[in-house]
């Protein structure tokens, strides 16, 4: 019963999509306003199904109902509720479920929110919604199906993927997804605007906050995936430069070069042609990332398992490249600016170069990601690309777009004289260069780390000066502590400021990276009960060995105490699990958090429980806490940006 | 014989400049690899690496062949553990990093290298990314060159002296945006342009007072962006509202006849909105203009209202430079009102704030009631951004003098474009018509008046959709004066607050419903009592309440000290949603 | 112009939908082999009997070199398969050896008795014997010649047929261009 009533909305929810399709050119082609209305109807009625269909789902996972084949194989009657409820994004079909649902619950919202607004272009930006969905729904209906029934009903399910039984799990896909659908709003803004050849600067206006959020979710997914990563695969990292973790993270880079981008053509109405390129190359990368994770032709922890829906999914995203780009060049000619600078060196410069980089490492990034393909297509050679040479390529150009981050916000608008320079960037660099000389004098003596964090503390000391100034210009003015000159600056020019603190949120993210990979140490050894190892400050003292028997698996837990400088602070339990249906054990690791370092500890063998001999593997990887650090300020600046806290500013909102 | 000589010829310059070429790719990679080996080594090395550490380096840059995308440093497989111990177990028998890599390749292929060969087909990965960026940065650099010289290439633009004057005065009001219009009609579009361009201006003023900027880089980036906001707004004048409300040009554009009757079908009261959108900023903007003109002084001895109104260039002169030297100084005070008015006008008009601000203030302590000198301050503070600090400086020069003109329009401006307070605005400016001597300004203010009461009816049409506006909807508060009783006028002095305090009619004890708290009130004070101000979640105005005020001491709602003045609603109890309900304090407690 | 526009962004994104699309042509987790047509590593094992075999003592001979492990399923489907072709060859110049690893020796040895294998198995304890013939997943099967050459290998389980054939080359010193794939397990 919850199969078919979900099977049918989707079949229902798939014909109105069409429907939503087909009557805006129906209406340009008939005249009559009905089509164009109908638009909106469409999108709200494939709202309405889809939400029943997943609520069907997520109603047959919590219930148990083991005669939909996708419950049965993603839950058991011994997991939990909340599990039960992330079973929904546990596998294929559930994930491109819930994908469609917020897909959906956008569209629904952007039809909600511009009725009178952009009229003109909504029915061409439904029409590009309902693309999209009618796409996912058809695969949902014919390709993989979630509601598939299986017969005969067994008795009980086989259960998630054991890694996938984690708290954050609950968080990390939607909101990865949210992040890849959010993209999917200025896509069809910029979409609707080609076709319709109106393209002025409203739309893009319109998008920009929408493309701050989705960016925002992005952002937070692929942090929350680094977490995840780092506390439950236990191998001691958190980026491993997966072609799926890729995926993931390169729309970010064209939404974050668009989110700056953009402000040129606010001020200049300039880089038409660029912003629209980078919109649609986000939305491809959503696209080809889902592909790239649900076709299995690159090897990954991530991927889910192949089967037809690969090959749709490549249909697609060929279907919108050729798509877009086409009419892109079509309307190439209206397009046509005459760009006109005061300057060479100004913000405009700036944000142009920190797009070049942005774009750099995201060709740099895809090239490496499908290179095993193109080797392995062009010249026949296996060849791998993994985090070796994604470290010393994205490097350089990291270190660049860190630089520029310092620079971009503050240098002049239109033309920066030497004098400008001067007093922006003169007290920053001073005080940059003489922490560098403190860093050098420290510990740090290697050229490519001094100079990286050197960079850091001028993005920081930059961003503190131009505050700084402000706050003091706005004592003198308004006689404001500086609480209150800080509130009153943010309340008025909320981009700015919450551009800082996002800028300096990255910062940190970057911070723990740059410490982490470049300062761990770690040691692998075997210890015997009553034997000890020391790394950097702490010292660990092996305990024992203990098997225990789980709900789900055999455990096999290490117990080691730890020191601080001698003080004890308790014993650090990493163990081994062994599920029947797995091969190779589950590691779970522990790890302690400060904000200096963390300590993490991996047991990665024993010899035989009785004999109570233990591998351990220890790291001490500097700064990590910083990334997760990191993330909250993103947020905290993310909102500040976003917020609408002034009430006549409901433009968008 | 020519003709082979020269294919000859051809193809050895051809060969010559492959052979460059390809001497070129070697020295690219050569330095590619230079380089990311250094990089490599030195991010993600330590110094003095013992055996361990050489062999966990190593095992980092060779790929588990189990598990997926994993070095076989990081792997936890077994096979990873043993790939690590043989690497040890070579490296204790003397083998270099190279040799070992090298053994490990000859086993799995260059599958095994997590970082690809730099040779053959894999140096492509390696050169691409750098000939990407190189590439990008030039072209960008190349750009912006031509971008820039295009600007410098290009005559400057003549633009009338009195469109800059009206740029300078209007760019210094904080306007919300023009959200209402529909986008894309070409009017529609400058208008945002221009609200863009003054919000660029004081942004620029900004950060000219926080220092960023230096005198003439200032005036430099100020000129541009005045000249360029002159140029819209001459574009404004060239394509009046009307045209607004015709098709627009996109749809004429449009190659479907039909499509075009369509939309315009479905897009009739959207350009509605747009013509009336349009009108409104319109005559915002004209009646701002022509009441600069209009507000001329009246009397030749009254330096209250010298010169033009904003601008400042008066009768009085610019004020020397000299007298504002002394200022800085804060040496003897200047014990001429008069001069002192001059000087901050002198300031205000040369954008000189600080200066302005103590020229304003010392007048002040001359004489408190100035009502030019606190209509001063109320147009510094608007540009600050401090609508309500403006506010009061204007509700103060009213106190001293009601019928101001300044701050009449000051005050109506502020309430009509920052605080969207439409009925406040309607108000004020209506006081400035009756004190107006007839004339094309007075009919200027009129149709400013006309167009923020339609604005307003419209707004409460779409009060159901959202209450945003500062005044909220009549239905759900209430509204009035509130006055001082003269005899007690004497006992209002220091740091008062006013509380504004309604009671649910029917409780006579508790907490009441709602509390609304007035800082520094000045009086006769409009007040309005809305949702904002219920006192506890989940209680509601509605039904009928009693309404009370206090003059407080010590801002705390609940307590009554002697001392307090109070008042109360006449015709208490009220029903929320009536308007008038005037309070008069009159009372000791 | 337009069509110029277009043009070039066919140029770019057809390949790129092309090199995609052969993506599903290969299996990303399938490591081709350097090793066919060299010699293969020399090492020594110590046999479940107790006594020591060396790889360079069988010269002269075809080996057939099985990497298994008692916990694989292809290596369970196979294990009939090789004991009955090891009945047929053993007589022959033909030499059979099993390496099992990853493994315990007991579950090794009961998969061993469950089997009735009969041809020399040796345990590879270090790894080391598995990382120098290129082992990812087993079984993993490797023929030798006479000279002691890598003349064939095949990943997943093997059949009769396929034994016989290769065999027969591997005596001839016929070198396969490809290598054989069939249902394997990944090591761990």
């Amino acid at each position: 019963m919850t199969a078919t009533i979900g099977h049918v909305s989707v079949v229902i929810a798939l014909c109105l999509a069409l429907w939503g399709m087909i009557a805006p050119i129906a209406g340009a082609r008939s005249g009559r306003p009905l089509f164009f209305a109908s638009t909106r109807a469409a999108i709200l009625g494939q709202f309405f199904f889809v939400t029943l269909a997943s609520s069907a789902m997520i109603y047959g996972l919590v219930n148990t109902d083991f005669s939909i084949k996708y419950v049965a194989f993603n839950t058991t009657r011994a997991t939990p509720v909340y599990y039960r409820v992330t079973g929904l994004w546990g596998a294929l079909e559930g994930s491109l479920l819930l994908w469609e649902w917020i897909l959906i619950i956008f569209s629904g919202l952007v039809a909600r929110m511009y009725k009178e607004k952009h009229r003109e272009l909504m029915p061409w930006v439904l029409m590009i919604f309902s693309t999209v969905s009618a796409f996912f729904l058809a695969v949902l209906a014919f390709v993989s199906d979630p509601f598939e029934s299986i017969f005969p009903v067994p008795p009980d399910g086989r259960g998630l993927n054991p890694l996938l039984e984690d708290a954050n799990m609950l968080t990390h896909p939607p909101l990865l997804y949210t992040g890849f659908v959010g993209l999917t709003v200025p896509y069809a803004f910029a979409m609707a605007a080609l076709i319709k050849g109106k393209l002025d600067e409203a739309w893009i206006i319109t998008t920009r906050r929408w493309t701050l959020t989705a960016w925002f979710f992005l952002t937070m997914g692929n942090l929350v995936g680094a977490w995840w990563s780092y506390h439950v695969l236990g191998w001691g990292g958190y980026w491993a430069w997966d072609p799926v973790e890729n995926a993931a993270f390169m729309p970010w880079l064209p939404a974050t070069a668009f989110l700056h981008s953009i402000q040129v053509q606010e001020r200049r109405r300039m880089l038409k042609v660029w912003n629209l390129s980078l919109i649609i190359v986000a939305f491809s990368l959503t696209i080809f990332g889902t592909f790239l994770t649900r076709s299995g032709i690159l090897s990954s922890i991530h991927a889910f398992s192949s089967g037809p829906v690969g090959t749709v999914f490549l249909g697609f995203l060929a279907f919108v490249l050729l798509g877009s780009f086409g009419l892109l060049a079509y309307r190439a000619d209206r397009l046509k600016g005459q760009p006109e600078l005061d300057s060479m060196v100004s913000r405009e410069s700036a944000f142009l170069l920190n797009n070049v980089v942005l774009v750099s490492a995201l060709f740099t990034i895809f090239l490496g990601t499908i290179f095993p393909l193109i080797s392995e297509a062009v010249a026949g050679v296996q060849v791998s690309v993994g985090a070796p040479y994604f470290n010393s390529v994205t490097v350089p150009l990291f270190l660049l777009m860190v630089f520029l981050m310092g620079v971009g916000p503050m240098i002049a608008w239109r033309k920066a004289s030497w004098d400008n320079l001067r007093r922006n960037f003169l007290w920053p660099a001073a005080a940059s260069f003489f922490c560098a000389l403190v860093l050098f004098a420290w510990r740090i003596r290697d050229f490519l780390p001094l100079l990286g964090f050197t960079l850091l503390i001028f993005v920081v000391f930059t961003i503190l000066f131009d505050t700084a100034l402000a706050v003091r210009a706005r004592r003198r003015l308004a006689g404001e502590g500086i609480f209150a000159a800080l509130a009153t600056l943010a309340g008025r020019n909320q981009r700015r400021y919450g551009g800082f603190i996002v800028h300096l949120g990255v910062v940190l993210i970057i911070m723990g990276i740059a410490g982490s990979m470049g300062y761990s140490v770690e040691r692998e050894t075997t210890l015997r009960t009553g034997e000890s190892l020391s790394l950097g400050r702490y010292h660990i003292l092996f305990e024992g060995l203990k098997g225990s028997q789980q709900a789900t698996h055999f455990r096999v837990e290490g117990a080691f105490r730890v020191f601080n400088k001698g003080e004890n602070l308790g014993i650090l339990s990493p163990a081994l699990k062994f599920f029947p249906t797995q091969q190779s054990p589950v590691g779970r690791a522990v790890h302690r958090s400060t904000i200096t370092d963390d300590l993490y500890l991996i047991l990665s063998g024993f010899s035989e429980l009785q004999q109570n001999q233990a591998t351990l593997k220890v790291l001490l990887r500097p700064l990590v806490a910083w990334m997760w650090l990191g993330g909250i300020v993103i947020a905290l600046g993310t909102i500040v940006a976003v917020w609408p806290f002034r009430k006549t500013a409901h433009e968008e909102s | 014989m020519r003709s082979e000589n020269q294919s000859i010829e051809d193809r050895e310059s051809r060969i010559a400049i492959l052979h460059h070429l390809s001497s070129i790719l070697k020295l690219l990679s050569a330095f590619i690899l230079l380089t990311s080996s250094l990089l490599t080594s030195s991010l993600f090395s330590a110094q003095q690496a013992d055996l361990e550490d050489q062999a966990r380096q190593i095992a980092a840059e060779l790929r588990c062949p189990v598990c997926q995308n994993l070095s076989a440093g990081d792997s936890p497989s077994e096979l990873a553990q043993q790939m690590r111990a043989l690497i040890l177990q070579q490296l204790k028998e003397g083998k270099s990093r190279d040799q070992i890599k090298a053994y490990f390749v000859s086993k799995y292929g260059d599958w095994v290298l997590l970082a690809p060969p730099a040779k053959g087909f894999g140096l492509l990965v390696w050169v691409l990314p750098y000939v990407v960026a190189a590439a990008g940065i030039v072209l960008v650099l190349l750009a912006v060159r031509r971008w820039a010289g295009r600007k410098e290439r290009r005559e400057p633009v003549a633009v009338e002296p009195s469109l800059i004057a009206q740029v300078k005065r209007e760019s210094v009001i904080e306007a919300s945006p023009p959200t209402e219009l529909e986008s894309g009609s070409p009017r529609a579009e400058l208008l945002q342009e221009q609200a863009r361009l003054y919000a660029d201006m004081r942004e620029l003023d900004f950060d000219y007072r926080a220092g960023k900027l230096s005198e003439t880089d200032y005036q430099d980036l100020r000129n541009a962006l005045e000249t360029e906001a002159a140029v819209v707004l001459k574009k404004l004048e060239l394509s009046p509202a009307r045209h607004a409300a015709a098709p627009k040009a996109s749809e004429t554009r449009s190659a479907a006849g039909k499509q075009t009757v369509a939309t315009e079908k479905a897009s009739r009261p959207g350009w509605r909105l747009v013509a009336g959108g349009a009108f409104l900023l319109l005559f915002g903007i004209t009646v701002g203009v022509l009441l600069t003109k209009s507000v001329r002084p009246r009397g030749s001895e009254q330096d209250s209202m010298t010169g033009d109104f904003l601008t400042g260039t008066g009768p009085g002169g610019i004020g020397s430079s000299s007298g504002m030297a002394g200022m800085e100084m804060k040496g003897p005070l200047s014990k001429d009102l008069p001069a002192l008015l001059t000087q901050g006008r002198a300031a205000y008009e040369k954008q000189e704030w600080p200066k302005a601000i103590d020229a304003f203030k010392n007048a002040l302590a001359l004489d408190p009631n100035q009502p030019e000198a606190h209509t001063y301050m109320g147009l510094i503070l608007a540009q600050a951004g401090h609508a309500d600090g403006a506010l009061m400086a204007f509700d103060r020069a009213l106190s001293a003098d009601p019928k101001f003109p300044l701050a009449l329009w000051g005050k109506g401006m502020l309430l009509y474009r920052a605080k969207e307070d439409l009925s406040g605005a309607r108000d004020t400016l209506q006081r400035l018509l009756q004190s107006m001597p007839p004339g094309a300004e007075k009919d200027q203010l009129q149709k400013t008046i006309a167009e923020i009461s339609e604005r307003a009816s419209r707004q409460k049409g779409d009060s159901k959709k959202a209450a945003t506006g500062a005044s909220p909807p009549l239905s759900q508060g209430i509204r009035g004066t509130i006055t001082v009783d003269p005899k007690l006028k004497s006992k209002i002095d220091g740091q008062l607050v006013l509380f504004i305090i309604a009671y649910s009619a029917g409780s006579t004890a508790g907490p009441p419903l709602a509390v609304k708290k007035i800082e520094h009130p000045v009086f006769p004070l409009t007040y309005a009592l809305g949702p904002e101000s219920v006192m506890m979640p989940g209680l509601s105005l509605s039904g009928k309440v009693r309404v009370t005020v206090r003059l407080d001491k010590d801002g705390n709602p609940m307590t009554k000290e002697a001392g307090n003045l109070a008042g109360e609603f006449k015709k208490n109890p009220v029903a929320i949603g009536s308007q008038n309900v005037d309070i008069v304090i009159d009372r000791v407690l | 112009m337009a069509w110029r526009r277009v043009l070039i962004t066919l140029a770019v994104i057809l390949p790129l939908i092309g090199i995609l699309a052969y993506g599903f042509m290969r299996d990303p987790r399938y490591i081709n082999s350097p090793l066919i047509g060299r010699p293969a590593t020399p090492f020594t094992v110590t046999l479940f009997d107790g006594n020591k075999l060396t790889l360079a003592d069988l010269r002269g001979k075809a080996v057939f070199l099985n990497f298994w492990a008692s916990w694989c399923p292809p290596c369970r489907a196979e294990a009939r398969e090789l004991e009955a072709a090891w009945q047929r060859f053993k007589d022959s110049d033909v030499v059979f050896l099993g390496i099992d690893i990853q493994d315990t020796e007991e579950d090794a040895r009961a998969f061993l008795r469950e089997f009735n294998i009969t041809y020399p198995n040796g345990r590879d304890l270090s790894g080391k014997v598995a990382v120098d013939y290129g082992v990812w997943g087993i079984p993993e099967t490797f023929f030798l010649d006479a000279q002691g050459r890598i003349t064939y290998k095949h990943v997943g389980s093997l059949g009769s047929a396929l034994i016989i054939a290769k065999l027969d080359e591997a005596r001839r010193g016929i070198v396969s261009t490809k290598e054989g794939k069939g249902a394997y397990s990944s090591v761990r």
